[in-house]
């Protein structure tokens, strides 16, 4: 038994070694043909001889030099890329995928789909199929049709029970950009977290003053996270209403929290807050103390005094952290506490 | 019953036991194969076509540190450093550390890599030796180097750790050339499942290979037959062995020359032990058991794609010292979490895993020598018979012959990354040869490994690298 194992296996792999380094050799001629004959056709060269050339090729390596190609491009290069990919039969094919009942079939054809296809329809109708990589790759093309319907959708898609999609959707919502912040908001001000702290991390990537009215509603949430992220939210968008909110945070019993304010107050110069900074440099929690000295940074001249007197201040965590940000050289007896 | 009789029996009761034993064993490994080649599936089938544009231009993809520590490493840091720096990733930072050497790495990188002093703002969550200095460079300004009295590897990723700011760390040797697109590869479980806490990748020995600058642009099998049974060796325990536990229950080992971690259960976990020749085996055991502990994450999955590669030994030596190293930190870090061992808190960590590193990958060298002599002493004295000695070898490495086949057969047909007909069929033969003293040698310093353990010798022993540099173009001819 065990010698008909291993002669089979040794058998194997000596034909499929051999096929591979024969077909290859024949095949690898004909690719770089194609290949070369289609980049012509995109430079403004005449179509018919890199669709013949794709033509004489097996479909495999016919979807292999579309996408290597159609990849690289975009507006009218990928249009042609996209109609001849199309005259070939391979969209067609791929639309077939799309619908097997095989998960790696359908994710295929999604893959080829998101490259080669103008038509969203069979891509969107993925954002619910069962299996989290084809949704995912649903998801990924949604952000070349970002119509006001596939925008809520994704948005709904934020609370996706797998991590991939969840990725997959704050990923194309910050590719789709400012469409996105409207809906967005409005998604903002009916969610709690833990929902509301991935919105939340999305609106900070594309900070905008519609944001402000759910930001502060979050910033009583009972999560520690999504109220750090709610403060990091309101320090990128700044206004009266954000800073009287991170004022208040500064109290927070959570450290990322007061640390998070502590930074936002620091963006938005906000320099009359310098001295309740200048008590957070003592603060038992590394971020926090990391925080309003970097708050104090970026208060430039009137931050630098403070952290300049703090320097010589009792409390060494003050001291240690001043000298940190100030970037002066610690002797060895001061060194990080 | 005369005495001769007697001992007679008990060899031969004793090689019966030792037969079942490799039966047993070789049957886990066959179970590990069926669960590798499962797992290879979903992975090629769900990786097919993928196209990683969008986690290399995303800005949401998690930020990596690549820690990679150097003592002495003047000859091989600025090709590995080169090389990471130029790693196609969106959001990396490199934290080399200067582990107190005395060759003049640290002169060699101020040099090429322009560095300026800094002061990071960074808490030391994990205690180390005296960093004495910390650097960036002008001229890649995401390359930050550490320089620190000398307290070993592990306390060199620790000081690393302590500065990295990545959401993930990628613990690296300062000689192991990753792949350009390995960390994308690498990320995806991160991506995937949100309790995974580290990934390892595969490692693969560039020895043989055509190595321009810091790449190896023609994967080659060596032709020494040292390298060529590494190869043999390292193909097996990646593409079956590492990728069939992940649908077994979890792996207990990430490489610690390629494994991607998140920093935070990191720091959490205490960093890397500085006490252990094992540490990144005792770290992955650690955040394994910490996971049970707390009822937190603690998911370890090993991705065949990623890899790296690395300047194997060529030489009896240092491959010695080599085997000897990894068998005393095994053994080291078994004892440590010896209340894991059929402890059901652990569940399939406590009743399947780790018994297997124990009875397997701790004891097999001592079982195998015990049945060779045994073998032996049975031949002369007559206990044992022609049919019972062939029944032995068939399983002991017949059944090993074609498990490494069917390792091969499934490299043949998923990666392939020896494209040369030859380069394969010259991989059969080192397959074929290596059971033929190379096996016996790797046992004796094995043995020689749990030997030193049990003395407590705690020393890495000296390792000869020749350095990655550019080799000469092949003959196109060959």
């Amino acid at each position: 038994m065990e010698t008909v194992v291993l002669a089979l296996a040794v058998a194997f792999l000596v034909v499929h070694g051999l096929w591979v380094t024969l077909s290859q050799r024949n095949l690898v001629k004909r690719e770089r043909l194609a290949r070369q004959a289609l980049t012509d056709f995109v430079v403004g060269g005449d179509r018919s001889p890199a669709e013949a050339a794709l033509r004489e090729l097996p479909p495999r390596s016919q979807i292999r030099i579309l996408v290597e190609i159609g990849r690289n491009l975009i507006g009218s290069d990928l249009v042609k890329v996209r109609a001849l990919a199309g005259d070939l039969g391979v969209v067609e094919h791929a639309r077939r995928q799309v619908r097997s009942r095989q998960w790696h079939t359908r994710l295929r054809g999604a893959r080829l789909l998101t490259l080669l296809d103008s038509k969203p329809d069979a891509l969107l109708s993925l954002l619910d199929d069962p299996n989290d990589a084809v949704r995912a790759q649903a998801i990924e093309s949604a952000a070349d049709h970002p119509r006001p319907e596939v925008i809520d959708r994704l948005i709904a898609l934020l609370s996706d029970q797998a991590n991939l999609c969840r990725f997959a959707v704050q990923d194309t919502l910050l590719r789709i950009g400012p469409p996105v912040i409207e809906p967005l908001a409005a998604h903002l001000g009916r969610s709690k977290s833990p929902e509301a702290t991935i919105a939340l991390r999305i609106a900070l990537g594309m900070p905008d003053h519609r944001f402000v009215e759910a930001a502060v509603e979050l910033a009583n949430d009972p999560s520690a996270e999504c109220r750090a992220a709610a403060a990091e939210v309101l320090g990128a968008v700044g206004g009266t209403a954000p800073l009287l909110v991170l004022e208040s945070l500064l109290d927070d019993p959570a450290g990322s929290v007061r640390a998070a304010a502590a930074m936002g107050l620091g963006m938005l110069q906000h320099w009359p807050a310098s001295e309740r900074l200048a008590a957070m440099l003592g603060d038992r929690d590394f971020e926090v103390r990391r925080g309003a000295a970097l708050g104090l940074q970026r208060l430039d001249a009137a931050g630098e005094l403070v952290l300049r007197k703090a320097l010589t201040a009792s409390d060494p965590f003050a001291a240690d952290m001043a000298r940190l940000v100030l970037g002066i050289a610690a002797s060895r007896e001061v060194r990080h506490p | 019953m005369t005495p001769g009789d007697f001992i007679g029996q008990i060899i031969y009761w004793v090689e019966v036991v030792i037969l079942s034993y490799f039966v047993l064993v070789n049957s886990w490994y066959a179970v590990l194969l069926v669960s590798a080649t499962f797992a290879m599936r979903t992975h090629v089938l769900r990786i097919r076509g993928e196209s990683r544009w969008r986690v290399l231009s995303s800005s949401v993809t998690p930020s990596i540190s690549v820690l990679t520590p150097a003592y002495n490493e003047a000859n091989t840091i600025v090709e590995s450093l080169s090389a990471l720096l130029g790693l196609h990733y969106p959001n990396l930072e490199v934290v080399a550390v200067n582990d107190g050497s005395t060759d003049g790495t640290l002169e060699v990188l101020r040099e090429r890599f322009d560095l300026v002093p800094v002061q990071p703002v960074y808490r030391r969550v994990l205690s180390t030796r005296p960093v004495t200095a910390i650097y960036r460079s002008r001229l890649n300004p995401w390359l930050i180097v550490m320089d620190k009295e000398n307290g070993g590897k592990a306390d060199s990723l620790n000081a690393a750790l302590n500065a990295a700011s990545g959401e993930l760390v990628c613990a690296i040797d300062a000689d192991t050339l990753i792949e350009q697109d390995a960390l994308q590869r690498m990320v995806r479980p991160f991506l995937i499942r949100a309790d995974v806490v580290a990934v390892g990748g595969t490692i693969r020995i560039a020895n043989g290979s055509r190595i321009q600058s810091g790449r190896v642009t023609d994967p080659r099998v060596p032709t020494r037959a040292l390298g060529g049974f590494q190869v043999v060796e390292y193909l097996r325990a990646f593409l079956f062995g590492r990728l069939g536990w992940n649908s077994l229950g979890g792996n207990l080992i990430i490489s610690g020359a390629f494994g991607l971690f998140r920093r935070e259960e990191m720091r959490d976990a205490g960093g890397y032990q500085s006490d252990t020749v094992g540490e990144d085996l005792e770290i992955v055991v650690r955040l394994r058991r910490m996971s049970y502990d707390r009822r937190g994450p603690g998911r370890v999955e090993f991705i065949p794609d990623p890899v790296a590669w690395t300047e194997a030994p060529e030489a009896l030596g240092p491959l010695g010292r080599q085997r000897d190293r990894w068998q005393r930190g095994l053994a080291d870090v078994l004892w440590t979490h010896r209340r894991i061992l059929f402890n059901p808190r652990y569940r399939a960590l406590g009743l399947v895993i780790f018994p297997y590193f124990v009875f397997v990958e701790l004891f097999a060298p001592l079982v195998e020598a015990i049945g060779l002599i045994g073998l032996a002493i049975g031949a002369v004295v007559g206990a044992i018979d022609l049919p019972f000695a062939l029944l032995f070898f068939l399983l002991a490495y017949g059944y090993g012959l074609i498990l490494s086949v069917l390792t091969l057969v499934l490299e043949e047909v998923t990666f392939l990354r020896y494209r040369r007909f030859t380069d394969r069929l010259l991989l059969l033969v080192w397959i074929l040869f290596e059971n033929f003293g190379y096996r016996q040698l790797t046992v004796l310093w094995r043995l020689r490994g749990m030997l030193n353990w049990v003395r407590r010798n705690k020393k890495w022993g000296a390792m000869e690298r020749r350095g990655f540099a550019p080799t000469e173009p092949a003959d196109p001819r060959s």
